[in-house]
């Protein structure tokens, strides 16, 4: 359970390949156990499915090649390193969490995280071998990082809410994934605000696969 | 053999295994009247030391000097550091309810401190942000008192603390995340 079995193909070359299908796996935040933070009258849960499905619509309505992967039903249950297990079986091209917060502020925050542990330094063998699940990232960490840095740049010219990171955070969500992952936490002052998020966390992902040559 | 002999010998070991399971529960201590437990006062030194505790609020880093009891003792500097910060975290509302430091410990080799509280201290409703920033308040204030660890692992009653968006199944780093990007 808490070893994810590697193989020395796995860390393919994943800026050069050009694909047919491009798949992105988004994980709305909580589950029918995890009801998330109150934001208004509705849990989190409830908001990042919203936007989970809204995301998915806009990303597909931008590109043919794009298949998107929710993670979870509405009343689902996911248990520990699920999400983990499925996008490293599907092989994902791209994990994304979404999580949403209540805020006063008047100008709303989002933050852009990656995971990370300690020993990052660290390379991952390339021939077959065992590596333990919180090391992962390892194999696309400098993607991750690439892909991170160039949402996150494309998100803080947004005139509606303040960007910032991508930071390095061993962020539980993104644990044990493989395939660059990054997570998204934002701020709402109100429940419905979550519309103004979508349309240009859409632009930013299909931006930056676009400049690293994934989608045509 | 006859019944009584049976009877005899089932007693004796029903009566054996009772005594051996209560030496392995500990319910009897046997120890030896050779053996001395020295306690040397002077062993541990104890004076006060002028500590600085760091908290994040409004986006940037405050600090706040306390005289507190410092000791050789890694451990004990340690709770009472994160004590005296927690109660500083706490008259600044940036806690939703008062924590306390159960017990600290330092593994073998004095490089990794486990601390546990009694009470999770990161708020629920809390963004990851804010959550992040009072574990690197923790990190910063035992760093920057010249504690010598490497290693935090972060608990609370004995077990790994638990959130769901911060992984604590691995101990974090002295030197925290906040400088890398």
């Amino acid at each position: 359970m808490f070893l994810v079995c590697t193989v020395s193909i796995l860390p393919r070359s994943w800026t050069t390949r050009a694909q047919k299908t491009v798949t992105i796996m988004i994980d709305p935040a909580g589950d029918a156990r995890q009801t998330g933070r109150t934001i208004g009258s509705n849990f989190e849960r409830g908001i990042t499915m919203q936007c989970a499905e809204h995301l998915a619509q806009l990303l597909k309505k931008e590109s043919s090649a794009i298949t998107t992967v929710i993670t979870r039903a509405p009343a689902e249950l996911v248990p520990e390193l699920q999400n983990a297990n499925y996008a490293n079986r599907l092989n994902v091209d791209l994990f994304i969490s979404l999580n949403f917060c209540h805020t006063h502020n008047t100008r709303p925050n989002m933050w852009v995280y990656r995971y990370a542990q300690a020993n990052d330094f660290l390379a991952l063998q390339t021939q077959l071998s065992f590596c333990s699940y919180d090391q992962a990232y390892l194999f696309n960490n400098k993607i991750t990082a690439t892909l991170a840095a160039d949402i996150e740049r494309l998100l803080a010219t947004s005139t509606q809410f303040d960007a910032h990171g991508p930071y390095k955070l061993p962020f539980k969500p993104l644990v044990g994934i493989i395939a660059p992952a990054i997570a998204f936490e934002m701020e709402l002052k109100d429940e419905a605000d979550w519309q103004t998020y979508a349309e240009p966390l859409a632009q930013a992902i299909i931006q930056t696969l676009r400049k690293h040559g994934v989608l045509p | 053999m006859s019944g009584r002999k049976y009877t005899l010998i089932s007693l004796i070991a029903f009566a054996i295994g009772m005594l051996l399971c209560a030496l392995h529960y500990e319910w009897i201590v046997i120890r030896s009247p050779l053996e001395v437990i020295a306690y040397n006062p002077e062993s541990v030194q104890t004076g006060k030391k002028e500590t600085k505790l760091f908290f994040w609020k409004h986006n940037k880093w405050h600090q706040e000097t306390q005289s507190l009891l410092w000791s050789n003792d890694g451990a004990h500097n340690i709770s009472q550091l994160i004590s005296a910060l927690l109660n500083v975290l706490d008259d600044e509302h940036l806690l939703r309810k008062k924590i306390g430091v159960e017990s600290v410990a330092l593994s073998p080799s004095g490089l990794q401190a486990y601390i546990s509280f009694d009470h999770n201290p990161l708020p629920k409703e809390s963004n990851v942000h804010q959550k992040w920033l009072l574990i690197e308040s923790m990190l910063k204030t035992i760093r920057e008192n010249g504690i010598k660890i490497q290693d935090v692992q972060f608990l609370v009653y004995h077990e790994p603390l638990s959130d769901y968006h911060l992984d604590f199944n691995q101990p974090w780093p002295l030197n925290g995340f906040l400088h890398q990007k």
